[in-house]
């Protein structure tokens, strides 16, 4: 998908002004947040769970090369063939040549963030290979041509109604608005997909380093019948995807499903450990593990930024939100949205095609308090802004206009010295007045304070609390 | 694209600030806690009610097998394939099943074949290797004689569970099945309740892709 997270600003006010959509995602997010939370009551310490799931992530990524090694000779030993790619070009040209190799017309995907990333499916149909989501929300995302709205949920916003005119209109299902029955027709639908196709493509939600298993979460058998029907299993994870073993991968699970969607466990786990092997009557006869970096050995070296490859996908960062849950996925412009979008997709993009997503941030930090994996967005927002502002160019960033810069130097030297603050403080006692309405001074329109068109700054006091203070003492 | 060189460019770039994993990398395997068995089951039962399963508990193969027949009228169940396991084959379901009119699908002659026939069938019926009481969850090892897509493709699954196997939760799973580079099966599956999805305005759905209904026939008092 074609990015646009450079359009936040533009993208935000459109979905504002989207009531229906704003009540959806209100419900939805309290609704969410409620599973979750009545799920965590049966671990026997939410707090101590979330801090051991921030530990195994947080060494996993430390230890993440010699991790990648093992899982990739385990995996190789069950028979598994790894494949590494640098960027989204080659694991593209790689998978889209395989599937040909393979004569291959039809191909059915799982849900997968990091297919989205490198639009894997645009690839696969401009290469005239039938290819279908096969989760239910993003094979709605798919026919509807949109991008995912939630991480988890990604036609969440849509109301049975839409959903109904447009499988209406794609597979020419009578209009209902029973969503059982709606289900029954994509079910119908890609049942003749699954049986069918000679290529099944999934994500991995974990890697087992320990013993070169897949581990994939679902509900609805789509990823199990893409991993088990086809002839060919092509599995696409990014480099942090692994853990060290299935112990640790167990657990992970637990704090996964249940951020995910409240659920102590999803109804289908699959661990998969190689192709099938001789005999067995169903099961891919290759697998191809295709390992991709596509920029985050880059984030990798920097030793803040690293935290964000903790994220395990779970999206409930997002449904605690207080700006996703207002302006809604859509706004993020690109594949990840909610606060690990607001990372992701500048590190991933570059900060200056998304440089709002980091600024739009409220800085409440509840996106890391509801974390099972310990990512801490807040700290990484404000490294961002720092960045930016230094002009450090690793990530691209745009360095500020030269006007702000002076502005904030003269700030940062108004602010160090008591007896500077005080005088600059006098002088908005005269300056301020002018610029005033009703006691505040807002919109202002100069470039320079747009920080004033949703803030206010307040008149400043006749007296500050030292004079009053020394007063009241004679 | 070059493999190779982009797995040397990527492991390298991520060693200059990684360490080395500071103990080896091997499972924590609990000690199993055996719990009472009745106290297990009527959590397991629990947990796959709540997931939108049936639970039944009989005492002996004899019982399960009418408790089956049971299921299988009930749920209008004309056609069925059936799994290979030791489970399956000691029950002697399939000449069970030829005396009651269910046609069994699918002598294991070919990959193809196999498909159609899980495709097509009403029900899957399989043994199980282990039960977890915790989530209600079910527990295949795939295999030689333990196929994919029988407990996947057919509308209705029912699947036996041995008390034997009924163990307390995922980490006592995990220490059961004491993980090694050597003794992971090509796939294993937890299952959980029939497959469902809320993806259309967060309502639950049963049978989306997978079995609309899910039976477990617990074996053991």
């Amino acid at each position: 998908m074609r990015p646009q997270s450079e359009n936040f600003k533009e993208l935000a006010r459109k979905n504002l002004a989207n009531e229906g959509q704003r009540k959806i995602l209100n419900q939805f997010s309290l609704i969410l947040k409620a599973l979750r939370d009545a799920s965590f009551t049966t671990l026997p310490d939410e707090k101590a769970a979330l801090e051991k799931g921030r530990r195994i992530r947080e060494d996993a990524i430390k230890n993440l090369p010699y991790l990648l090694e093992m899982f990739e000779e385990n995996a190789t030993k069950a028979g598994a063939k790894v494949v590494w790619a640098s960027d989204a070009r080659q694991a593209n040209d790689f998978i889209v040549s395989l599937a040909k190799e393979k004569g291959a017309n039809l191909c059915v995907k799982a849900k997968s963030m990091i297919s989205e990333e490198i639009s894997l499916r645009e690839e696969f149909i401009e290469n005239k290979i039938e290819t279908y989501e096969t989760d239910l929300g993003e094979f709605i995302v798919q026919q509807a041509g949109k991008t995912p709205f939630h991480i988890v949920g990604p036609a969440i916003n849509m109301t049975i109604k839409e959903v109904s005119d447009l499988f209406n209109k794609v597979i020419g299902l009578p209009e209902t608005e029973d969503p059982t029955e709606l289900a029954k027709g994509a079910r119908m639908f890609l049942r003749d997909k699954f049986r069918n196709a000679q290529i099944g493509i999934s994500g991995a939600n974990m890697a087992v380093a320990e013993t070169g298993s897949i581990i994939l979460v679902e509900n609805e058998g789509n990823i199990r019948f893409a991993t088990s029907a086809p002839k060919t299993h092509v599995v696409l994870m990014s480099i942090e995807k692994v853990v060290p073993t299935i112990s640790e991968a167990a657990y992970m699970l637990k704090l996964l499903t249940r951020s995910c969607t409240g659920q102590r466990i999803s109804n289908y786990v699959s661990v998969i450990t190689g192709p099938k092997k001789a005999g067995e009557i169903d099961g891919p006869e290759e697998l191809y593990i295709v390992i991709l970096d596509n920029g985050r050995t880059k984030i990798y070296a920097d030793e803040v930024l690293r935290s964000a490859l903790q994220c395990i996908k779970c999206g409930m960062c997002a449904a605690v939100c207080p700006v996703y849950t207002h302006v809604g996925g859509y706004s993020y412009g690109w594949v990840y949205s909610g606060p690990i979008g607001a990372v992701l997709n500048p590190l991933l993009l570059g900060l200056d095609k998304a440089r709002d997503l980091y600024h739009a941030t409220t800085l409440c930090g509840a996106c890391k308090d509801y974390c099972p994996a310990g990512v801490d967005v807040r700290n990484i927002v404000l490294d961002l802004r720092a960045k930016e502002m230094d002009g450090d160019r690793s990530f691209d960033a745009e360095a500020p206009p030269a006007l702000v810069k002076i502005f904030y130097r003269i700030w940062a030297w108004v602010l160090l010295d008591y007896s500077r603050y005080k005088i600059a403080s006098r002088i908005m006692r005269i300056v301020m007045p002018f610029v005033i309405k009703y006691g505040k001074a807002s919109n202002l329109s100069d470039r320079l304070i747009q920080w004033t068109r949703c803030r206010d700054i307040p008149q400043v006091a006749p007296k500050s609390f030292h004079e009053t203070y020394s007063e009241l003492k004679k | 694209m070059d493999s190779t060189r982009n797995r040397e460019i990527i492991l390298n770039r991520l060693k200059r600030f990684a360490i080395r994993p500071e103990k080896s990398v091997k499972s924590e395997l609990v000690k199993t806690k055996k719990g009472d068995t009745d106290a297990l089951y009527e959590s397991f039962a629990q947990g796959v009610t709540a997931a939108g399963g049936s639970a039944f508990r009989v005492k002996d193969k004899d019982e399960a097998l009418k408790t089956l027949d049971t299921i299988l009228t009930e749920a209008k169940v004309s056609t069925a394939i059936v799994s290979e396991d030791n489970m399956i084959r000691s029950m002697k379901i399939k000449a069970y099943l030829k005396g009651k009119d269910i046609k069994i699908l699918a002598p294991r002659k070919d990959r193809a074949s196999h498909k159609k026939a899980c495709f097509s069938a009403d029900a899957g019926i399989t043994g199980t290797d282990y039960a977890l009481a915790d989530t209600g969850t079910i527990v295949i090892r795939h295999g030689k004689d333990n196929a994919r897509l029988p407990s996947l493709a057919p509308p209705v699954h029912i699947a036996f569970v041995e008390k034997s196997t009924l163990l307390p939760d995922i980490d006592t799973l995990v220490a059961e099945i004491k993980p090694s580079k050597t003794n992971m099966p090509s796939a294993m599956t937890l299952i959980t309740g029939p497959s469902m999805t809320a993806d259309i305005a967060l309502q639950p759905t049963f049978g989306m892709h997978g079995p609309k209904n899910l039976y477990v026939i617990f074996i053991g008092e």
